[in-house]
């Protein structure tokens, strides 16, 4: 492996949270380059795992624009492309505000709030659920 | 445009934008100076991403250009002024440009009618062959 795929998996943690299911938070700003490795990064593991879902979770994100929301998009594409569905979550009230002032229309792109509804979602469209453990 | 002067008070940050990098740093600025004078966080966030959106806009069309954080004060009003400054190939027709979707670059082509719905005042002078001046200002 070479220090620039090292690098680029440091900066950009995807993790595995369930069968089926990644989550990678994205932190900081995000320029073309960025973009471009957190796409590599998504498609790579997506290829790995045979994902059916993965979370990009954009709450770090320091300026969501109109170059970040194109990024954004292009990532949600390519990921579907390789049957993998994209849920972005972390969008704050800001960012919210952001998008539409911006007049970002986010298509059919899933989004949440929190991560953990982002989770709750994918496990839901997997058919699984979490259960209350009676004992305790 | 009264409040965007030509006597306006000196630059207080300025940085030359030539790559994405540098976009960074202008951002991270420019949320510096709107939280010293006293702008809220959805407000900080507004003039973050008008910041996002100029510098990237030179960068994409004229290769880099000056970014100018300017803190400005009209009566006993007080905001902050950005101004983008390239000399690139400038704007043809800045009404186009100023429309939703309209993109030389298969981009969203919502940078500039963004930068107008997030600030308070816009002023674009463009002369085709010679530059771009952009002036966004945000008052408190």
């Amino acid at each position: 492996m070479d220090l620039e795929q090292l690098e680029k998996q440091e900066n950009n943690p995807i993790n595995v949270l369930w069968d089926d299911v990644l989550m990678l938070p994205v932190i900081g700003m995000v320029d073309s380059k960025r973009a471009q490795d957190i796409m590599d990064i998504m498609l790579e593991e997506i290829e790995r795992t045979s994902s059916q879902f993965v979370i990009m979770d954009v709450r770090g994100v320091v300026v969501v624009d109109s170059a970040v929301a194109n990024h954004i998009v292009k990532i949600t594409k390519a990921t579907s492309l390789m049957g993998c569905t994209t849920i972005i979550s972390g969008i704050t009230p800001l960012v919210a505000q952001s998008l539409v002032h911006l007049g970002i229309d986010l298509g059919d792109i899933v989004t949440t709030a929190r991560v953990s509804d982002a989770f709750s979602l994918a496990l839901k469209k997997l058919g699984l659920s979490i259960v209350k453990n009676e004992q305790s | 445009m009264s409040a965007i002067r030509a006597d306006s008070p000196r630059p207080y940050f300025n940085l030359s934008i030539n790559n994405e990098q540098d976009v960074g740093h202008a951002v991270r600025e420019a949320r510096s100076e709107a939280y010293l004078a006293g702008f809220d966080k959805p407000n900080i966030f507004k003039l973050c991403t008008i910041v996002a959106e100029l510098c990237r806009n030179m960068l994409y069309h004229a290769g880099g250009g000056e970014f100018v954080i300017r803190h400005i004060h009209s009566g006993n009003r007080s905001g902050i002024e950005i101004e983008a400054l390239d000399h690139g190939p400038g704007i043809a027709d800045i009404s186009m440009a100023m429309q939703d979707h309209f993109s030389t670059r298969g981009t969203l082509g919502i940078g500039l009618p963004a930068v107008k719905r997030l600030s308070d005042e816009m002023h674009i002078e463009s002369e085709p062959g010679k530059g771009t001046v952009v002036k966004a200002l945000k008052w408190l």
